[in-house]
């Protein structure tokens, strides 16, 4: 019994393409068995994700990596002429790629771990529905296993990679829980708006939301579950947030230190993370030398985001070991998956 | 066999500090199991050590300055043990193996003289209760005052990383500087209630004999005192809190050299 798996993702793949080949969790069993029907095809589980859509099968020995894009084209209804980049590998490879996907080494976001869930969900969907046998459970049991040692062993899931993220963390390691966390969104721009949603779904509460056009404010304060403010009021509100989020498109600074020095003495200690994620700065740089403020502008944030994924990038080797040293491990096992017959990759770009 | 139990200690909280060190560098740092298997360890063998000392002294055992020294170690780690899982400040073991290690190194390294010890012991009447209580208690005060050093450290490294933008693996493992903060005020009130009752204590003393010691405790009382209250009344701000709990620490420190002597 040999394994093969067939596909496109994020980086072989338009959103255009992908959104066509996508396959619903409603329809997953049914497309599983699609598969199974092909002839010499035993096993089948399809990963679909929003980048990525993958066939993995367990075949006789007689199935190709043509007959399943045949399928893909029939069932996806995507003409002969259209120009489509799909991969395919065989064996060891197919079984490689298994692994370096749940450890998240082949995401969009290098290391991000939402990318385990879905490869459980769809085995769990594959199972449920009877498309998977000794072959592939033995394949996804070992691809979980892995998933997990690389994480915990690497550093791969390590750092922040987006500016929200980052702006999470750092309020964490200066406030620890966000629960009793106040947020002041000054302005409501769209990195405002997901740094806002981002605290607020790490458990921040109390958000307040201040604008030149108080109807925008109103809109934002309502879709993030908080209150709208005059803009003008966003000084006498200081004392009483612990994170301000400025996003203006103001030409110059609108929060000098004075501003913040009278919030800070009524605040009595208790430390005022601010940023300013607006371009030219909302806040003068001046307001960072004092105490128990912290200031971090879209630079910053950027700069320490790219950091992270730098660091996830030079785990990549020491994961890709781990992963031969555990196919090795298979291998000595002398599993009766046959990897022997592997075929390696196969890039197949048709039109 | 005290000195085994000190060795022992000591060697315990070697190897919980080099465990930390080592994950650090490494980055795959995970909740200190190791580190806390380590302190309780080394916290085990320090108790057997204490009560040893105290077999031969028949009374408290800090007649010397190791001895004192071995018990402020004890008491940084009691009260890290209690803060240290009640806060969730698991990385105060970081920072407080090495100083409690760097105490009981110089402890085992110096000779002791068992039997002159209990020569002592035995020409002397049963010791006053409240000598006991007024030492045994400055001195936990002395470790309370430790700990808010070890916790304004921790406080600093924290908050310098934050501000220079520079975030190496021990942020992602320090706790927040919110909860040093308050680790720091709870530490002080507990170091300056302690110290509240060795003085009471000292007062009940039949015969004080050292009233030196006494100004020395004073001083610190107020330095404390001072600071808190400067720190409620006036809005201190965390930062200088923090330092303001390093710095003073440097006068209970000195007086350790000061109390020995005299």
């Amino acid at each position: 019994m040999n394994v093969l798996c067939f596909g496109l993702n994020h980086k072989t793949a338009p959103v255009e393409v992908r959104e066509r080949v996508a396959v619903g969790e409603a329809h997953l069993v049914e497309t599983n068995h699609a598969v199974r029907a092909i002839s010499g095809m035993e096993e089948a589980v399809i990963l679909s994700t929003c980048n990525r859509t993958e066939i993995y099968v367990a075949h006789d020995g007689d199935a190709t990596l043509e007959s399943v894009e045949r399928f893909i084209r029939e069932r996806f209804e995507l003409s002969a002429d259209e120009q489509i980049e799909f991969y395919g590998h065989q064996g060891r490879e197919a079984a490689l790629h298994l692994f370096r996907v749940a450890s998240g080494m082949d995401s969009m976001v290098l290391g991000e771990t939402e990318i385990f869930g879905q490869v459980k969900k769809a085995y769990a969907a594959a199972l449920d529905g009877g498309s998977t046998s000794r072959v592939l459970n033995r394949l996804f049991q070992q691809a979980f296993k892995i998933g997990k040692h690389v994480r915990t062993h690497s550093r791969i899931t390590s750092g922040p990679t987006s500016v929200g993220a980052v702006a999470v963390d750092l309020a964490e390691k200066i406030f620890g829980e966000l629960k009793k966390c106040t947020v002041m969104v000054i302005g409501a721009g769209e990195i405002s708006r997901s740094t806002a949603q981002s605290l607020a779904s790490r458990g921040a509460t109390g958000m307040i939301v201040s604008n030149r056009s108080f109807d925008k404010a109103e809109e934002l304060a309502r879709e993030i579950g908080g209150r709208a403010i005059r803009f003008d009021d966003c000084y006498e509100m200081m004392p009483h947030v612990d994170i301000v989020v400025a996003s203006t498109a103001a030409p110059h600074p609108i929060i000098h230190t004075e501003h913040v020095k009278t919030a800070i003495r009524k605040r009595r200690g208790r430390p005022l993370f601010m940023i300013d994620i607006a371009v030219p700065r909302d806040i003068d740089p001046a307001v960072g030398e004092l105490d128990s403020v912290y200031l971090y502008d879209i630079d910053g944030l950027q700069q320490i985001a790219g950091e992270a994924l730098k660091n996830r990038e030079q785990q990549i080797a020491i994961c890709d070991a781990m992963i031969d040293e555990q196919m090795k491990k298979l291998l000595d096992r002398g599993d009766s998956i046959d990897f022997e017959g592997s075929d390696g990759n196969h890039a197949v770009q048709t039109s | 066999m005290d000195r085994l139990y000190l060795a022992l200690s000591t060697f315990c909280f070697l190897g919980g500090f080099a465990y930390i060190i080592a994950a650090l560098r490494t980055g795959n740092y995970h909740p200190p199991r190791w580190n806390l298997a380590a302190m309780i360890g080394g916290f085990v063998f320090l108790n057997l050590f204490l009560y040893e000392r105290g077999l031969v002294h028949k009374r408290c055992p800090i007649t010397n300055i190791l001895e004192i020294l071995v018990f402020i170690g004890w008491a940084m780690v009691l009260i890290y043990l209690f803060f240290g899982t009640a806060y969730r400040l698991s990385l105060l073991g970081l920072f407080t193996a090495p100083l409690v290690f760097m105490f009981q190194i110089a402890a085992v390294l110096m000779p002791f003289d068992r039997e002159a010890a209990l020569k002592v012991a035995a020409g002397r009447g049963a010791p006053d209760p409240w000598v006991e209580i007024h030492i045994s208690v400055s001195l936990l005060a002395y470790g309370a005052f430790a700990m808010a050093f070890v916790a304004g450290v921790m406080f600093l490294v924290q908050d310098h990383m934050i501000r220079s933008h520079n975030l190496k693996a021990m942020f992602y493992n320090l706790p927040p500087v919110q909860n040093l903060s308050h680790a720091i005020q709870r530490l002080l009130i507990l170091g300056l209630v302690l110290l509240t009752v060795g003085i009471v204590s000292a007062h009940r003393i039949e015969q004080v004999s050292e009233s030196s010691k006494l100004i020395v405790i004073y001083a610190m009382w107020i330095i404390y005192a001072g600071l808190l209250g400067y720190f409620w009344v006036r809005g201190l701000s965390p930062k200088r809190l923090a330092l303001g709990a390093i710095l003073a620490f440097i006068i209970p420190a000195l007086s350790l050299a000061f109390i020995s002597h005299t």
